[in-house]
């Protein structure tokens, strides 16, 4: 089935390649989508929605990159499929979690996925590997342009794009910057980031968005306005933005060598030592240690694994993920066991 | 960080507590045992809240002439809306205008689009947008005194604003 074709490959994002990849993850851009003439999704019928969701899937058989496309209805997915397409990034919890008559479509490379029936009757997400706004743009913009040569969209000339939440109404384009953040949690320095960037109306969320926290020293930065501004605008407010934050990561982290070469160095080689040796770990602790070892190898303290591996791990050793791969359901025991045995094959 | 009680969730709830010698102590619990302990707290608003907060004002206002608003298309009230926080449907943007526009402005700081318009929509439409963006342009660029830009986003907005009243010259290169 197609799911396994997306298990045994690696997201094209997470290669841990891009512009500032020692410091940005990915830059994923999102806009909300809804058809003229149906009903938004929280009050439609079942009938209704059945109806969005095979008009959808017929337009999306004549767009011009349709073949490049993996179609999935969310009915004919285990928990788990559901649970592993929120780990890649792909589908948002809520759309996981929800009953019926829900679809994704998913590009072959996963820098593009469609979601169907989410809040709003079309979600289009392109996520890049590291700093990449106006190449993601550029290719959101594109897809969005030729579907709708194929899909009229709700538009109003005052308010834009209408959408389900008064929240992403206007352009719809919420772009969300996943960095990687270890040296200002150290230094503690993260609250002023964060309070910074609340003044200037900037979301930040944890690695798996909305309501999850900062696991692994990961921050997602998101615009919150999306009313008023054009979408150059938004991008070039998070072009200004960015780059302070990846400065002051970069200082933070040169400026922790110098002060206290041997702990910073001792606490990196330590989170390597147990991740290589570990025999059963959870979820969390896996996270912290990889978020270490993600920045001895940024430092150069760690010179025998990639960047790539590590971003990789991050993902893999999800709950979902390691059913995926065991090929089966496991208990939280038993997936702690198969996680410290799938890190040590990958590690050593 | 782990719950300070149970040692075994993370905790997710972040105290902390004042006492009469300005002396701060810091507590991290789980929901769970939050719960237990009977504390005054909301471990996390839903958007849903939030914005039913941003809307309660207006409704004040607004309940007597805006409570009995219906759309035809959706069937759903401005106080269904109020409610949700989530539109039932396009129509509901104009339906609900009144009341949306100052929560819009609440939210985003704005209340009229400046950014894509779908091919479909008609040309007048982007037109008329394309000559207000100029507009907004040129304002800009007059209040950072950046007069040489000015003078060339000024001669844009002439030359679109000749194309539509000559529109059979459109074509003709200068």
């Amino acid at each position: 089935m197609n799911m396994d074709k997306l298990t045994n490959q690696v997201s094209d994002w997470l290669k841990g390649s891009g512009p500032d990849a020692d410091i940005i993850i990915s830059t994923r851009l999102r806009l909300a989508r809804n058809i003229r003439g149906f009903v938004f999704l929280s009050y439609a019928l079942a009938k209704q929605r059945i109806e969005i969701e095979s008009f959808v899937h017929e337009k999306l058989k004549k767009v011009p990159f349709h073949d490049k496309l993996i179609y999935i209805q969310m009915k004919d997915l285990s928990l788990i499929d559901r649970q592993f397409l929120v780990e890649r990034h792909l589908i948002s919890q809520d759309h996981a979690k929800a009953s019926s008559y829900r679809a994704v479509a998913v590009e072959r490379k996963e820098t593009l996925s469609i979601m169907v029936n989410e809040e709003d009757h079309l979600r289009l997400q392109v996520i890049l590997a590291g700093f990449q706004l106006a190449d993601g743009w550029k290719e959101i913009n594109k897809i969005d342009t030729q579907m709708e040569k194929y899909i009229p969209y709700a538009f109003s000339p005052q308010f834009g794009y209408l959408t389900a939440c008064p929240t992403n109404v206007g352009t719809a384009l919420r772009i969300s910057v996943m960095l990687h953040l270890p040296a200002l949690a150290i230094a503690r320095q993260i609250d002023k980031v964060l309070n910074a960037l609340s003044r200037i109306k900037f979301a930040v969320r944890g690695f798996y968005g909305e309501g999850t926290q900062a696991l692994g020293d990961f921050y997602q930065i998101s615009n919150q306005v999306t009313l008023g501004k054009s979408e150059q605008e938004i991008i070039n407010e998070m072009q200004n933005v960015i780059p302070e934050i990846i400065k002051f990561e970069r200082n933070w982290r040169e400026k922790l060598l110098d002060d206290n070469n041997k702990k910073l160095k001792d606490s990196i080689m330590r989170a390597y030592g147990i991740l290589r040796h570990a025999e059963t770990i959870t979820s969390e602790e896996t996270m912290k240690h990889l978020s270490l070892i993600r920045l001895g190898i940024n430092m150069n303290v760690i010179k025998d694994t990639t960047l790539k591996k590590i971003n990789e791990l991050f993902i893999y050793t999800q709950p979902a993920h390691l059913q995926k791969i065991s090929k089966r359901e496991l208990a939280p025991s038993l997936r702690d066991i198969a996680r410290a045995k799938y890190i040590k094959a990958h590690l050593n | 960080m782990l719950c300070q009680n149970c040692q075994k969730k993370n905790a997710t709830v972040h105290l902390t507590e004042i006492s009469n010698q300005n002396v701060q102590k810091e507590i991290h619990l789980c929901d769970d045992c939050a719960h237990k302990q009977g504390l005054p707290y909301k471990a996390q608003f839903s958007i849903a809240e939030i914005l039913s907060g941003l809307i309660e004002p207006l409704m004040g206002k607004a309940i007597g002439e805006m409570a009995n608003l219906k759309c035809q298309n959706c069937g759903i009230s401005y106080v269904d809306f109020k409610r949700q926080a989530r539109f039932g449907c396009a129509d509901d943007y104009e339906v609900f205008k009144e009341g949306i526009v100052p929560l819009l402005e609440r939210i985003h700081g704005a209340t009229q689009h400046h950014g894509k318009i779908p091919s479909q929509v008609n040309q007048e439409l982007l037109h008329e947008r394309k000559l207000k963006d100029l507009q907004r342009e040129l304002n800009q660029l007059i209040r950072t005194e950046e007069f040489e830009k000015a003078a060339e986003v000024r001669d844009k907005i002439k030359k679109l604003k000749d194309k539509a009243t000559k529109p059979n010259n459109s074509k003709r290169k200068k």
